[in-house]
């Protein structure tokens, strides 16, 4: 059973192993010694770049730019700044003869053609500003240092969804930077309610986790829930958007995925546009969407690019394969071995023919056979690129046919298995297919002990389960259960779009409306 | 609270442990039944059950020349009691769920089926969706031991037979446990099975010699309908008053009716769809029974040059075929009144409409059927012609005298 009470968040102690290591320094006017400083908290570390420059007459202010190398960019450094500092700046400067703290603030505000430029006067604030990719520009007898925002912006460009793949709908999808993520929502509402929030997790790894939502349709306690848990969290580094979910979810465990990942940016929007909130965490293209229900795992992006019917045919076809994924080979196993009557006549007949001589009773035969399949699975996944192509061959040879012709298996049991691995396929969501094999080793259990009725029991304790389920306030059955006549345009058919008027319920009470 | 959920959880514990009966069984653990016949021989019984040879027939170690089936037969006071002998010669359990064919020896048939019916409702493993046939002028265990051609499993083959032809040829009856057992214990109604017998007796016929050959020496043939009084077959109805049950108990869908043309030559009809509606009317205080038959029929091959381009050539025929079918149901219901015997259920006609009058009636029944008085009505619809109109017979005639 998951509750997921609300909680208020730890008193914020003071996490960061930077600033417990090292003391809250204020500048210095030296700046030899405000450099040695950063080189010593950094350990001398050889990646950190020292830029000495002379601001030339008529200031003739020696100073210093400190960068970590790769971690900005070296052209915007060059053009922007260097340029502006060592060209420009005695031109364009007034001549005011004042302290090098009020050049400080004439650069800033006068010479630095770059956008983000802040000030600092915190060792800290520095190594965090350097660890960040910003370039840090100080000045002999100034106890303030800038901050120049000019991080590079050198990586993988955004590129077609590779997981969530669909026929017709945009082609692009999340990158592993948060600003390009951020920057592919906004792009496509161009709302002012549109809001963003960036919050730092993980105090090794200071990772930017963005929260995304529109405040005049998410609903506000929702939000405040799930800022308040990301606050809460206390752990060294996040590296992927899963390690934020499993934190979010901590209260309670299910098999069933609670937080819907994906890697594209129209899925992102429809998701905020009916109040739901958007997890963006740098370094990783997968953005959750919280709170997410059942259905949501079985639709695809497509349901809504394509004809309205095609989705109804899709979809029957989605649900129907979610059961088969989860109960097929214990259906087999429970007729077979319990309900032998159930059959016709025909296909018993064909069915007992083929056990003849086969050394396993069905549930056993089903066990290595799903093993078997799971093991071609997770290599087919993990293996090296190159090697693919023998696994298939040999998955083909051993699953499909030396198996059954050595008579371990019955050919009958062969299909069974494919069939279940391909509805497994089918399910647009991973983590959900993922849940459902595992069920489907405790569904073959049940079957191989109590027959239809064990498989009865199992739905029943997999159904009741579900119902229990309401992460962040939100029934995860919504929909069906509570039955929600309205959302029912969109569960198992989806109606035209003009036709849906009405936001879901439980997320955007505030403003239902869409049209 | 704590009260209500231990309460609660022990429903749930209960329930669990509150099923039926099963059990776990491999499928090739099983000996599976298809057939059951059923002898008589002096007091005792010879129970013979036909079970399929899963080896012989398994598409890839393809053993031909073992049987399709094996026969068990075993010489038993109770059905019961043979069933669990049976274990002593076959290696695995027998489970009759998909038992297809029952078959009656006409000894047995005719002394009583009362005590193997029982049998067969009262034990839960049968799933009552056989058929029931009885084994004419032979016994149950020589027609279960004949191999037979085209179907793989004789007795999917017998039960095969039946429900076609009791689909598209009208003199048999497919009989299932749950109408038999109606049928024998209502009151003014009495079962009937369908009989079958065995043609040509090659030494040969129990193995796959059998169906080596094009036309097997052995064969089997549904026969006719055999009436049932109190549970004992007295008499078999010849072929049209088969097909006169079948119109009056309405079970008849498709069928072909020979009517006589001129000379003596047929023509045939096929009855496409046929209702049939039994009403019970009072007549100077008596009951009688109002046999309704609407039939459609289509013209199915002319020998007889005649013109149907005629006005009234139809409506000939019409009333030709509605002649013929009076006349199967005239003697169907002759023969029946002849053992006695109401296999109509006329009897629960009256009842439902007429209660005083059936218990009036009811404790001389037997007696009352055979002077009940019976009206038929037959009415007859001719849709189609075929393909062509005038037959091929006159059509050539005409070409000729025109040369």
């Amino acid at each position: 059973m998951v509750k997921h009470r609300r909680y208020t968040p730890p008193l914020n102690r003071n996490f960061s192993i930077i600033q417990q290591g090292t003391v809250q320094l204020p500048l210095r006017n030296n700046l030899t010694e405000n450099i040695r400083t950063v080189q010593a908290s950094l350990g001398n570390s050889s990646d950190l770049v020292k830029r000495e420059v002379l601001i030339p007459a008529p200031f003739a202010v020696k100073g210093a730019i400190l960068y970590m190398e790769g971690l900005i960019d070296d052209q915007l450094l060059n053009q922007f700044v260097l340029t502006s500092l060592l060209v420009d700046t005695p031109q364009n400067l007034p001549h005011n003869d004042g302290s090098p703290q009020q050049l400080l603030e004439s650069i800033q505000r006068s010479a630095l053609t770059i956008g983000k430029v802040r000030s600092f006067t915190i060792h800290t604030k520095m190594v965090r500003y350097l660890l960040e990719g910003h370039a840090i520009l100080l000045l002999d007898q100034c106890p303030k240092g800038l901050a120049l925002s000019i991080a590079s912006t050198e990586f993988r460009a955004i590129e077609e969804p590779t997981n969530q793949v669909t026929i017709r709908g945009p082609r692009d999808s999340f990158t592993e930077t948060i600003t390009k993520n951020t920057v592919l929502i906004r792009r496509r509402l161009k709302d002012r309610h549109l809001r963003l929030e960036v919050l730092k997790v993980g105090h090794v790894s200071q990772t930017n986790v963005g929260l995304m939502y529109l405040t005049n349709i998410a609903d506000k306690n929702i939000v405040t829930e799930i800022r308040d848990r990301l606050k809460a969290i206390q752990v060294d580094g996040i590296l992927e958007s899963g390690n934020l979910e499993e934190f979010l979810l901590k209260d309670g465990y299910s098999p069933f995925p609670m937080i819907y990942n994906t890697e594209r940016p129209d899925v992102v929007c429809a998701n905020l546009l009916e109040g739901k909130v958007a997890i963006i965490v740098d370094g990783t293209p997968f953005v959750l969407i919280a709170p997410a229900y059942f259905i949501q795992f079985l639709q695809s992006a497509e349901d809504y690019y394509e004809h309205f019917d095609i989705t109804l045919f899709l979809r029957t076809l989605r649900y129907l394969s979610f059961f088969v994924a989860m109960l097929g080979p214990a259906i087999y196993i429970a007729i077979t071995t319990f309900h032998q009557e159930m059959l016709p006549t025909q296909l018993l007949l064909s069915l007992t023919t083929q056990r003849e001589g086969i050394p396993f009773p069905a549930f056993v035969e089903a066990l290595i056979m799903e093993i078997t399949f799971e093991i071609l699975r997770e290599a087919g996944v993990r293996m090296p690129r190159p090697i693919g192509q023998a696994i298939s061959i040999v998955g083909a040879l051993v699953i499909g046919q030396a198996a059954a012709q050595a008579g371990f298996v019955t050919p009958a049991m062969v299909i069974i298995v494919s069939i279940t691995a391909l509805s497994s396929f089918i399910i647009p969501a991973y983590n959900l297919a993922i849940a459902i094999r595992m069920l489907r080793f405790l569904m073959m259990v049940l079957a191989a002990t109590l027959g239809y009725y064990g498989i009865l029991i199992g739905l029943f304790g997999v159904l009741i389960h579900l119902c229990s389920l309401n992460p962040f306030g939100v029934p995860y059955l919504t929909s069906f259960a509570p039955m929600d006549q309205e959302a029912q345009k969109d569960t198992i058919y989806r109606a035209p779009i003009w036709s849906r008027s009405l936001r879901p319920r439980h997320t955007a009470h505030k403003n239902p409306t869409r049209q | 609270m704590k009260k209500t959920k231990i309460v609660l959880l022990l429903i749930v514990i209960l329930t669990v442990a509150l099923t039926g009966c099963w059990n776990r069984r491999e499928l090739n653990d099983l000996a599976i039944v298809v057939g059951i016949g059923i002898d008589k021989k002096d007091s005792h019984y010879v129970f013979t059950v036909q079970v399929i040879n899963q080896i012989a027939i398994q598409s890839q170690t393809k053993v031909e020349s073992r049987a399709p089936v094996v026969t068990y037969r075993i010489e038993t006071d109770t059905i019961f009691e043979g069933i669990r002998r049976l274990t002593t010669v076959s290696p695995r359990k027998l489970f009759f769920a998909h038992l297809r064919l029952v078959v009656l020896g006409e000894v047995l048939a005719r002394q009583g089926i009362e005590e193997v019916v029982d049998f067969l409702v009262r034990d839960h493993e049968f799933r009552g969706d056989f058929f029931f046939i009885v084994a004419r002028e032979t016994t149950a265990a020589e027609v279960l031991e004949i191999i037979t051609p085209a179907e793989l499993i004789p007795s999917v083959s017998f039960y095969r037979t039946l429900s076609t032809s009791a689909r598209f040829w009208a003199p048999t009856h497919s009989v299932q446990l749950a109408p038999l057992v109606t049928d024998l214990l209502t009151p003014g109604k009495n079962p009937v099975i369908t009989g079958l017998v065995v043609v040509g007796n090659s030494p040969s016929k129990d193995s796959t010699q059998n169906v080596q050959k094009s036309a097997p020496p052995t064969q089997v043939l549904l026969f006719s309908i055999g009436l049932f009084h109190n549970g004992r077959l007295v008499a078999w109805l010849n072929e049209g008053e088969s097909k006169g049950y079948n119109y009056i108990v309405n079970k008849i869908s498709s069928s072909v009716a020979p009517i006589d043309g001129p000379d003596g030559q047929n023509i045939i009809l096929e009855i496409s769809n046929s209702t049939t509606k039994l009403r019970s009317q009072n007549q100077d205080g008596r009951p009688m029974i109002m046999i309704e038959v609407n039939t459609e029929a289509n013209l199915g091959e002319i020998n007889v040059p005649i013109d149907l381009k005629r006005p009234g050539a139809l409506s000939d025929l019409e009333r030709s075929l509605e002649n013929k079918i009076s006349s199967y149901i005239f003697e169907a219901i002759a023969k029946a009144k002849s053992y006695q015997t109401d296999v109509f259920g006329f009897g629960g006609v009256i009842h439902r409409a007429d209660p005083q009058t059936w218990k009036r009636l009811q404790p001389n029944w037997d007696q009352e059927f055979v002077n009940l008085p019976v009206e038929i009505v037959a009415r007859v619809k001719i849709k189609k012609s075929g393909d062509i109109v005038t037959p091929l017979r006159e059509a050539i005639q005409k070409s000729k005298r025109a040369q």
